[in-house]
């Protein structure tokens, strides 16, 4: 019994996935078409490259001079697009207490240092803001999870400042980074980085 | 041991789902519920077969068929289950 109720959770899981994709798609066709000014009679596309990055076509013509990134997280969906040479990412995450080994994983040495010095109830926070600027990040990169989220630094971020530098792969990478909250239980972070 | 058996309960172990239902062609994308549940499954995955894995080989996983292909590559038939506490393997 429990095993068919987790199935059917699962399989609930799947389906309630490939909604949000599909409402993520609608929400970024109606970005581009707002930052473009496209006529409604355009079609707008998102074909993906082999390492997952999604790239816009206007009728089935590639726009390489738009860049896009696209997340969600039930109930959210973040859209975040731009013209010109920036890469851009973004990311919306639950809010959530991670794991020790986990954090470990995904935390650089100075991230860790910087959460040391919160007070507990703001780590969870932290943690999560980190990995999702990491991962908004890895987006705007075109490449994902497929580099290790400890290769991103976000640890400027402490400083608040705009643009700020973090280090990806021990390189120093100029970075603009906005983040908030929303409600009580998800972050979001967009990231624009120099090409 | 059989790599087959050890990654479906790892995956299942991880991402709160019956092993039942992982078919080899599953997409890990559908199963996780978001990308730190597939990170944490790259963790685990890590802590079974006692080394790290190269991200040159994440680039081509993207099934539970996938990790399986991987696992028989890089384990060489050795793993270390105690690495996960609670991890139950199911022979099929």
């Amino acid at each position: 019994m429990h095993t068919a109720l987790t199935a059917c959770r699962t399989k609930l899981g799947e389906t309630r996935r490939a909604a949000e994709r599909r409402t993520a798609a609608r929400v970024a066709q109606i970005v581009v078409r707002d930052l473009v000014h496209l006529e409604a009679r355009r079609t707008i596309s998102f074909p993906k490259d082999a390492l997952g990055k999604p790239h816009i076509h206007i009728d089935g013509v590639s726009r390489n001079d738009i860049h896009m990134s696209i997340s969600h997280a039930y109930p959210h969906v973040f859209v975040i697009a731009e013209k010109g040479a920036r890469l851009v990412g973004c990311d919306v995450e639950r809010i959530r207490q991670f794991s020790r080994p986990t954090a470990r994983a995904f935390l650089t040495k100075n991230e860790q240092a910087n959460i040391a010095r919160l007070p507990q109830q703001s780590r969870a926070y932290y943690e999560t803001l980190c990995w999702s600027t990491k991962e908004a990040v890895l987006k705007a990169l075109g490449c994902g999870l497929r580099l290790h989220p400890a290769h991103v630094d976000t640890a400027a971020l402490a400083t608040q400042r705009i643009p700020a530098y973090i280090t990806v792969a021990g390189k120093k990478r100029r970075a603009f980074i906005w983040h908030m909250r929303l409600g009580k239980g998800y972050v979001a972070v967009a990231v624009a980085l120099a090409a | 041991m059989d790599p087959r058996a050890i990654v479906l309960s790892v995956i299942a172990h991880t991402l709160k789902t019956p092993a039942a239902v992982l078919t080899e062609e599953k997409l890990l994308a559908d199963l996780a519920p978001d990308s730190i549940a597939l990170f944490e499954l790259l963790i685990n995955f890590e802590k079974v077969l006692g080394q790290t894995i190269r991200y040159e080989d994440i680039a081509n996983i993207e099934t539970v068929g996938d990790i399986i292909s991987c696992a028989r590559t890089v384990s060489q038939n050795s793993f270390k289950l105690d690495a996960i506490p609670g991890l139950v393997v199911h022979q099929p």
